[in-house]
């Protein structure tokens, strides 16, 4: 049992019978399931079904590879450091989605620019500070001003 | 015809269909901007011009805007456009290898041919295609839409089954939010702003824009590609040994955008599938820098163009989301885009013929001189690179509606897709499902309407004529991806 939740398809698989589940669920409570053609749950129940005929595919296939590899557990490996910078990456851009509201498009971006910048690896303070300002004001000025289309 | 297209061309419409072209070439090959929304910009900044200036513009910007998703598919892997979806299998691929120069000599040439043959199949097409494409039952767009994302095995060279999965994890996104029916909505678990759906350009800024900013961070390769871009060499020659495969493209380019809906990622998509399948020895397998599925993405979504004007003039009724702002143009000026509109105002077709022929020209001629410079931005190191892209993600899932809750849909789907992207499921097949879910459901509900109980839906299908071709395509696209079958065919040849 171990083995094969260390299984990464057998646990994708479990997932996504969890999803078509979720999805069928929804779609028999919807109005009209069952009673009329046109009812909105038909479709959502019709690729529902579809995804657990699919997961339960994946389901055998890690179920397979772990009876065939015996006792060699086929782990993902992930790099975890670079994990760690994707959700460093997702959380300022969250912060940054939420600074534009409060502070506008382009002190947000000048902030988000340069702290990204820096964390990836740019060091040179005169790149750092040039296109953290001039791409939020080149922006500024083609879209706002020159397209007339708002900005945060 | 052709006479009544020429005395269309002046000066003063060569000049704005190049505008227009020019325009449409640096929107569109910037990821993060559409060339929907500058479009719709358009019409707006048109409002006070004549029919025919306004529609020159549009024109321009509409036939080099579709091509010129591919600049940005090719240089940098996130297409600047839906349609471009495909192209970027093979044409980033070849940047990689340090052939960008070739592949978007390739893509513009090809881009040109299909605008050519879609221009050419309006013109003399438009009556009979709207009689065939008035003859489809909602089972019928059903079909096809199934068949599209069946072919998805064209996009999924590694698993089928994963394929499918990103497909229904796009169909579900789909159908978040009000129904077009009966108006429930689904999904939306009580959120105001989920009510009106996932915004379509901002799941694909996210899915493409986003999605590939983090994957370069989890790759942790930050310098610039090494990638000599040079200048575009145009090679005639060279380009004119793809002809057959170029208009059998465009035919189905066109062929396919002529069905309301469906545009140019079903177009590029089905012609990609068909050219892999046909194509017996291209320059590499394809999905790694294969000259043919350049040709095959590019001619077909660009013969689009001319494809999707044939519904939309002819009907009213708008072949894909350019067209429907181009209608809107229409309606703003005061005229009924449909079949009177041969009668009243045949100028007007006439007048969108030229402008689409100009801008086709007006591309090509871009394609070799301008594009080159917009290469160089292969050249700059991602650490600058991936965090302007994603300031300017922002700005174009802000942009269609003004609304922060897009940029929010754009992050979230954004991760989710680098997500799936980490496991080996293949990203194209959800932006395609998005396109298509709009299509399936409500054709879905009304073929059962028609036929209320599944034997006799499914019996229908054999007296339909179309029902039993499109039946048959996605049967032979579902068996060709089982193993049982591949090896079937390896071991015969």
């Amino acid at each position: 049992m171990k083995k094969l939740i260390k299984n990464s398809l057998f646990v994708q698989g479990l997932i996504f019978l969890i999803f078509s589940i979720f999805i069928i669920n929804r779609a028999y409570n919807m109005r009209d399931f069952g009673e009329s053609f046109l009812s909105p749950g038909i479709f959502p129940a019709l690729f529902g079904g579809v995804l657990l005929i699919l997961s339960l595919n994946l389901i055998i296939r890690g179920y397979k590879e772990v009876k065939k590899s015996g006792k060699n557990i086929n782990y993902d490996n992930i790099d975890k450091v670079s994990l760690l910078n994707v959700i460093f990456i997702v959380m300022i851009s969250l912060i940054y989605l939420w600074a534009l509201s409060y502070l506008g498009f382009i002190i947000s971006s000048i902030v988000y620019l340069f702290i990204f910048m820096f964390y990836i690896g740019e060091r040179r303070i005169w790149i750092l500070i040039a296109i953290s300002i001039l791409t939020p004001l080149i922006s500024y000025l083609i879209f706002s001003i020159g397209l007339g289309i708002s900005l945060p | 015809m052709i006479w009544d297209i020429l005395q269309q061309i002046n000066p003063a419409l060569i000049g704005l269909v190049f505008l227009g072209a020019t325009s449409g070439l640096l929107v569109g090959s910037i990821p993060g901007l559409s060339v929907t929304m500058a479009t719709a910009i358009l019409v707006t900044v048109t409002y006070s011009w004549t029919i025919e200036n306004a529609m020159a513009l549009i024109m321009g910007l509409y036939v080099a805007g579709v091509f010129s998703g591919a600049v940005s598919a090719i240089l940098i892997n996130i297409p600047g456009a839906p349609a471009a979806v495909i192209t970027k299998l093979d044409g980033f691929p070849m940047t990689e290898k340090g052939e960008a120069a070739e592949a978007l000599w390739i893509a513009t040439f090809q881009s040109f041919i299909g605008s050519l043959v879609g221009l050419f199949l309006l013109a003399i097409l438009a009556k009979p295609i709207t009689n065939i494409a008035l003859q489809f039952s909602p089972l019928d767009y059903f079909l096809i839409a199934v068949f599209g994302l069946t072919a998805v095995g064209a996009l999924t060279a590694k698993d089928y089954t994963k394929g499918l999965i990103s497909a229904i994890i796009g169909l579900f996104l789909s159908s978040i939010g009000r129904e077009a029916i009966m108006g429930t909505a689904r999904f939306s678990f009580g959120i105001t702003n989920l009510q009106a759906g996932i915004n379509l350009i901002a799941a694909l800024i996210g899915l493409f824009g986003f999605t590939e900013v983090l994957t370069q961070i989890y790759r942790g390769s930050y310098s610039a590609i090494a990638n000599k871009a040079g200048k575009v060499k145009p090679d005639f020659k060279g380009a004119l040994k793809y002809l057959s495969l170029s208009i059998r493209s465009s035919i189905i380019g066109t062929f396919i955008g002529a069905l309301p809906g469906c545009g140019g990622p079903v177009a590029a998509l089905i012609s990609y599938d068909s050219a892999k399948k046909t194509v017996k020895n291209p320059t590499r397998p394809f999905g790694e820098g294969a000259e043919e599925g350049i040709v095959a993405s590019e001619a077909a979504n660009n013969a689009c163009v001319g494809g999707a004007l044939i519904p939309m003039l002819t009907l009213g009724i708008p072949g894909d989301a350019v067209t429907a702002v181009i209608l809107a143009a229409f309606l703003v000026h005061g005229l009924s885009p449909g079949p009177l509109l041969f009668s009243e105002s045949p100028e007007l077709f006439h007048l969108i013929l030229a402008g689409g022929f100009i801008g086709s020209i007006s591309m090509l001629i871009l394609g070799i001189t301008v594009v080159p410079r917009l290469s160089k931005v292969v050249l700059i190191p991602k650490k600058i690179l991936l965090p302007v892209v994603s300031v300017l993600c922002v700005i174009g899932s802000y942009a269609v509606n003004n609304s922060i809750f897009d940029v929010l849909v754009m992050m979230i789907i954004g991760f989710l897709g680098f997500i799936l992207k980490n496991y080996d499921y293949p990203i194209a097949p959800i932006v395609l499902a998005l396109v298509l879910g709009d299509i399936m459901d409500p054709s879905f509900r009304r073929a059962f309407a028609y036929v209320p109980s599944i034997p006799k839906l499914f019996l229908s299908i054999f007296q339909h004529p179309i029902s039993l071709i499109l039946f048959i395509m996605i049967v032979i696209s579902v068996l060709s991806n089982f193993k049982l079958i591949k090896n079937i065919f390896a071991y015969k040849n």
